[in-house]
């Protein structure tokens, strides 16, 4: 699910950097620091949408850098237990399928597929095939997260097609 | 049968063996097999050898049974037919007999009834009656009691002999039996571990062996118990009786004291436990020996008497046979070698499989009988062995099955039946004890059998064998229910993030993906890989698997060290061991003390296909093979790769390659390249000071600037190596070679330091051209040197090119005699051109040498010079006046006539060069002719005086002065016997002696005439203007029959780059683009350095480099031109306007279009 939310990025200055292209640094420091990342508490941050306060930079003593902690707000994006997403097969193994759901890279077991569904070895590339579908490397798929393991720094889920309206998606 | 071992076997085994026994041995003693046969009817002869304990019972039975038999016999005979009969027959005359008297009686009482009513006399005779008759029946009755009682014993017997009758017996002789402080002692022995039962053996052997000498063993028996390892008991009146007997027993430690058991323990020792065998079929159970020692097997059947179960179980055949022929074509001892040493190198379980065995074994070994076959006495069903062991040969507790070995036997079913009726719930029994241990309470446990089966919920506490939990889902929400522990099992759904707490993949954890019954199934968040394992061993865990990676101190994807030479990288752990995958793409199994050391790869660096760096945590693809991708975790030696790639299921996605496969797959290191690091300096305000410091200071050493700078070693053995300087001691320095990181100490003045971009400079000095003139005067010693060597192409014994190193640093080149110095290298050249640009007269002088090439070479640019300026009316021919000079005819002159048409025409200096130019052409015969005497080769070889033009250019001039040095026409050959090899593809070589030989005798010589010859320049001018090359216009020049067989001949060029190989034996080769004519733009390469001559600046403004002369290494603008031999340029630098010769200057990049 995507939020906007107000977040805090901690940024040490170089007194090199002091001056005036100061806030311009910071910016592009704080634009290239956080966007794309991925807190376990929040999820990946997709965006930043506005920087809020780029803080006031504190010196701190014996280094000499400056700390500024910067407000900003940002679109965020966390996979929740049972949530409905839409994803775009990356892999498909006798194991089941890869799915890239944005950055979220979600797992979808054979044994939560339709046993309709059957791996193919054969075909290139591997999918899993039934008489009206077939589930190979870019499909889009519509899934449900059944699971979440949250890392400090990743986000992974494993997900079903194996309910009602779930599946490929044209 | 079924009776116990008891004290009766004591008791009879006593009687009849007085010697040896052996007790609690599953073997029955030969001696006993005989008396045993012989007792047999004779049905059992048959019986394995290796049956029971039993047997001994059996065997009392049957000494028993044949008594009552004897009995039996002898009573039916005895009783004829029937005893019925018998008794009938008895009871009937009891009968009579009281009917008899009852008749009699009642006879009497008639009679007395009569007396009553009759006389006194009567009465009297009647009493006496009565008194005979109650003494008649008194002695009846005495009789019939005796008769009787034998009669109601014998009936008992005989009814009593059906069941054996142990009552009395059995208990009160055991208590009798109880070891006395009279009975003889039982000594313990220490053996060899293992080798009790053995020993035993032998030592009953023995005993049978002496018994009848003169000196027989004194001890009455010998046992060992299995739960006794390393010692056996023996059962003798002395201690030295006990020694005797075990003398000379190997294993046997009798030096380790025979120790008497105390009396009240003897009993306790031989005391069996009965085990309970509950075998029940289809429980599982282990091999405890031999070939399947601990393969697990199913119970099919149970024999009734418990002793025996038929089993089911992966057959290990050895497929292999070269044994089985060696064990048939043998004697029996061979045989036995080759049976044990099949049993060390036990066969791996496999399926039996007709074909195969067939195959290995030849058609008639196997017998097929309905869906089964018959091996080697064994019978095989659905690939399954299936035979009847001994329970006692079998583990039947703890035997935990793993799932592993249970889908064995599952999946072969499921193969041959298309079902799978595995009960996992016999496992699940097996291990349901542990998994009360493992439930904690807030565990969610569900109900799966009972009354309660389905209800799930969190566990509140656990009491003993009852968990308490608060039942969640439907009306029960919220209720507290109580229900045997082995009644819940651990509940997850998918989803649930869980770790694996015991067994094999113990820490592992994953997300689960499905649950059927008590398996989980989870996907593992290390391997990406399914993993099933019992819902008991797993637990719902919040964390990712950190233990699951590291073993010891040693991490998943470690580079370890192995041995020596193989190093691998660690893509698996286990429990205490690791799974790594060396350099050479083999897998292996480590424990963590097999791994000598961890390495890092850090700093390591490889190149790629391309040429790029790789480092550790690249992405990459193979270019060959499989063409996988994955991310550089290692590299070994700059030239393995370990990579890594979650999707690769094999190996655990780490793979190695090597790293000249690989490509890299996107820029690198995208998400940490963004913006620069702003806690560090900004490169932006520091910036210059840094990048100046970053770099040397990392070479400069604390005590010598010269340590850490890179040198080119430029004399001596290592000549053209180079190597870093990495300490110096006084005039050595000590120098790691580049090539094979050696450490070589080399003497100071033979390094040269080399320069980021590849040029050589001056070691002390720091780069720079250094002053020439210095050589000047060094050069007289170098003069007796080529006329010493007499012939005139020193140069070409030694082989030596000039040394284009020597450039920047001449002394030593000259000092060291060995070597070709090279005279044009700028220093002397300087002065020669500073005459010739002052005095246009170098054109006399060269009129008088007969060497035509000086004049040759001199139109030859301004030939071009005109062609360029009008570029269309030239073509390729033109450019080749070497051609019709070859023809010896004035034709060759073609370019000068082209000077003539040129814009450069007017000049009076010209007209008088052309004259000039005539005039060596016309002498040019006479060498010619010499150079056919004196060396025919090369003076047929016309060809490469026509190519000469640069030949000419370079160094002809040189050969006139040994010429004129030595004031004889044969000197005059020399030059053209040097020239051999111009003219033959290796113009280089050529040139050196002309070099040398020229140039040294008019260094020292000084003779003016000389100096004031025009000169080509020398091949390496090239070389000699490191760094300033790439953009000079050029022209190639004498290429006739080499480079491109002359195609590109008198091509105008500029200079893309150029390669100096720093060594004589590679070309030093430039790239060039043709910058006119048809192939116009085309990049050429690999263009020696010897054919490019410079290409003189023809209009104002024009850049230029001094590339010899005055102004060498100057860049300068054309101002004016006055002639072909003068021009006014200006400095770039000072803006000096002076006077310069053209053909010092080296045109720069393209002249603008005006």
């Amino acid at each position: 699910m995507f939020f906007i939310k107000e977040l805090t990025h901690t940024i040490l200055l170089h007194p090199s950097y002091f001056g005036p292209r100061m806030q311009h640094y910071l910016e592009t420091k704080l634009y290239s620091d956080v966007e794309g990342t991925c807190s376990g508490q929040f999820g990946y941050i997709i965006s930043v949408i506005g920087i809020l306060d780029i803080g006031k930079g504190t010196v701190l003593s014996g280094s000499g850098q400056a700390e500024f902690v910067s407000r900003y707000r940002a679109i965020v994006f966390k996979p929740f237990k049972g949530e409905v997403v839409d994803g775009v097969v990356n892999n498909v193994t006798k194991m089941g399928f890869f799915a890239d759901v944005g950055p979220l890279q979600v797992f979808v077991s054979h044994q939560l597929i339709h046993p309709d569904m059957r791996f193919d070895p054969n075909s290139n590339p591997p999918s899993f095939a039934s008489d009206e579908q077939i589930i190979e490397k870019n499909t889009k798929v519509r899934l449900k997260i059944v699971g979440t393991r949250v890392d400090a720094t990743e986000i992974f889920a494993i997900g079903t097609i194996k309910e009602d309206h779930l599946g490929v998606i044209d | 049968m079924s009776s116990p071992i008891d004290d009766r076997d004591m008791d009879d085994e006593d009687s009849r063996r007085d010697h040896t026994r052996t007790k609690a041995s599953n073997r029955e003693e030969d001696e006993d097999e005989e008396e045993e046969e012989e007792e047999e009817d004779g049905g059992r002869g048959g019986e394995d050898d290796d049956d029971e304990d039993d047997e001994e019972e059996e065997e009392e039975e049957e000494e028993e049974e044949p008594r009552r038999k004897k009995r039996r016999k002898t009573k039916t005979k005895r009783t004829g037919l029937s005893r019925f009969l018998d008794v009938e027959a008895e009871v009937a005359d009891e009968e009579d007999e009281e009917d008899d008297e009852e008749e009699y009686g009642k006879d009497r009482d008639f009679i007395a009834d009569a007396g009553v009513d009759g006389d006194e006399g009567d009465s009297h005779r009647r009493a006496v009656d009565h008194q005979r008759l109650n003494r008649r029946e008194r002695e009846l009755d005495d009789a019939d009691l005796a008769r009787l009682a034998e009669d109601v014993e014998q009936r008992y017997k005989r009814s009593a002999a059906a069941i054996p009758y142990s009552g009395d017996l059995n208990t009160v002789p055991q208590r009798l039996l109880m070891p006395s402080v009279n009975d003889a002692n039982l000594w313990q022995v220490r053996v060899r571990p293992g080798k009790e039962r053995e020993i035993v053996f032998s030592l009953m052997r023995k005993a049978i062996d002496v018994e009848f000498t003169n000196k027989p063993l004194t001890i009455l028996s010998a046992f060992q118990r299995d739960s006794l390892p390393g010692m056996i008991y023996v059962e003798a009146r002395s201690q030295d009786a006990v020694q005797s007997a075990c003398h000379g027993l190997v294993g046997v430690f009798l030096g380790r004291g025979i120790v008497l058991v105390p009396i009240e323990e003897m009993a306790s020792l031989l005391l069996i436990k009965k085990k309970e065998f509950v075998l029940n079929p289809g429980a599982w159970v282990r091999m405890k020996r031999g070939k399947y020692a601990g393969d697990l097997a199913q119970v099919i059947d149970v024999t009734e008497n418990g002793e025996e179960a038929g089993l089911k179980f992966v057959p290990r055949i050895d497929l292999s046979p070269k044994e089985e022929t060696a064990m048939v074509g043998a004697d029996g001892k061979k045989r036995k070698k080759a049976t044990s040493g099949s049993a060390t190198l036990r066969p791996p379980q496999r399926f039996f499989n007709y074909e195969e065995v067939v195959k290995a074994f030849g058609r008639k070994s196997v017998q097929r009988r309905g869906s089964s076959y018959i091996f080697n006495g064994d019978t095989f069903k659905d690939g399954f062995i299936e035979k009847d062991i001994r329970t006692s040969a079998l583990i039947t507790e703890n035997v935990n099955p793993t799932l592993d070995e249970i889908t064995r036997f599952a999946k072969q079913q499921d193969a041959k039946e298309g079902r799978t009726d595995i009960d996992l719930s016999i496992i699940a029994d097996a291990a349901r004890k542990a998994a009360i241990v493992v439930l904690q309470p807030g565990d969610h446990v569900e109900v799966f059998e009972g009354e309660q089966t389905g209800v799930h919920g969190v566990v509140d506490s656990i009491n003993g064998e009852i968990v308490t939990f608060r039942a969640q889902g439907f009306d029960l929400e919220g209720q507290r229910v109580e229900v045997p522990a082995r009644s819940v099992r651990k509940r997850f759904k998918a989803g649930d993030h869980v770790k694996v707490m015991s067994g094999q993949n113990i820490d592992e954890t994953g997300l689960v993906v499905s649950v059927t019954d008590n398996i989980v199934t989870f996907l593992s968040d290390m391997t990406l890989q399914e993993v099933s394992v019992f819902s008991k061993d797993i637990r719902e865990a919040a964390e990712v698997g950190a233990g699951t990676n590291a073993v010891g101190d040693y991490e998943l994807h470690d580079l370890v060290q192995l041995d020596q030479s193989t190093v691998g990288v660690i893509y698996r752990t286990e429990r205490d061991s690791f799974r790594v995958l060396d350099q050479h793409g083999q897998t292996r199994l480590v424990q963590p003390h097999q791994i000598t050391t961890r390495r890092t790869s850090d700093k390591a660096i490889a190149t790629d296909a391309q040429g790029f760096e790789v480092r550790k945590g690249d992405n990459m693809k193979e270019l060959e093979g499989q063409g996988r991708t994955g991310n550089i975790l290692h590299i070994h030696q700059s030239f393995y790769a370990f990579l890594h790639n979650r999707e690769i299921a094999e190996n655990g996605g780490v793979f190695v390659t090597r790293t000249r496969a690989l490509a890299s797959v996107a820029p690198k290191t995208i998400g940490k390249a963004a913006g620069p690091d702003l806690s560090k300096l900004n490169p932006a305000v520091g910036g210059a000071a840094m990048g100046g410091t970053v770099g040397s200071s990392l070479f400069r050493g604390p005590r010598d600037r010269l340590v850490g700078i890179q040198v080119m070693i430029v004399q001596g053995n290592y000549k053209g190596y180079v190597g870093l300087i990495k300490d110096t001691n006084g005039p050595h320095a000590r120098v790691e070679l580049n090539t094979n990181n050696k450490v070589v100490t080399i003497d100071k003045s033979k390094l040269r330091r080399r320069n980021p971009d590849g040029s050589i400079a001056e070691l002390e000095r720091g780069g720079g051209q250094s002053d020439a003139r210095p050589f000047m005067n060094s050069a007289v010693p170098s003069t007796p040197r080529w006329s010493g060597g007499g012939a005139k192409t020193p140069g070409w014994g030694t082989g030596r090119t000039p040394n284009p190193h020597a450039d920047s640093g001449k002394t030593p080149a000259w000092t060291a005699s060995s070597k070709t110095p090279n005279p044009y290298a700028d220093g002397s050249k300087t002065p020669a051109w500073d005459m010739s640009a002052r005095t246009p007269n170098p054109y006399a002088t060269g009129g008088r040498t007969p060497n035509p090439h000086a004049g040759g070479r001199t139109p030859n640019p301004y030939a071009s010079n005109n062609r360029r300026g009008r570029r269309d009316a030239s073509s390729p021919n033109s450019g080749r006046p070497g051609n019709s000079w070859s023809d010896g005819g004035g034709g060759a002159w073609s370019p000068a006539g082209d000077n003539n048409d040129g814009p450069y025409t007017a000049p009076t200096p010209f007209a008088s060069y052309e004259s000039y130019a005539n005039t060596p052409f016309g002498d040019a015969p006479t060498p010619f002719g010499s150079a056919a005497i004196s060396a025919p080769t090369p003076g047929v070889g016309g060809t490469p005086f026509v190519a000469d033009t640069p030949f000419a250019s370079a160094t002809p001039f040189t050969a006139d002065i040994p010429f004129a040095g030595l004031g004889s026409t044969f000197a005059a050959d020399i030059p053209f016997a040097g020239m051999t090899p111009f003219g033959g593809d290796i113009p280089f070589a050529g040139m050196t002696p002309f070099g040398r030989g020229v140039s040294t005798p008019w260094a020292s010589s000084d003779t003016r005439p000389m100096q004031a010859i025009q000169r080509g320049p020398d091949p390496l001018w090239l070389a000699a203007l490191e760094g300033k090359r790439p953009g000079l216009r050029l022209r190639i020049k004498g290429t006739t029959t080499t480079y491109y067989n002359g195609k590109y001949e008198n091509t105008e060029v500029s200079l893309l780059s150029a390669f100096d190989s720093g060594n004589e034996h590679f070309n030093r080769t430039c790239s060039v683009k043709i910058v006119e004519g048809p192939d116009k733009d085309k990049e050429l390469s690999a263009v020696p350095m010897e054919y490019l001559v410079p290409e003189p600046p023809y209009k104002p403004r024009q850049q230029a480099l001094a590339w010899t002369g005055r102004l060498k290494g100057n860049w300068v603008e054309l101002i004016h031109l006055e002639g072909p031999m003068d021009c006014i340029v200006k400095t770039a630098g000072a803006g000096v306007v002076q006077e310069a010769n053209p053909k010092e200057l080296c045109a720069y990049v393209e002249p603008s279009p005006t």
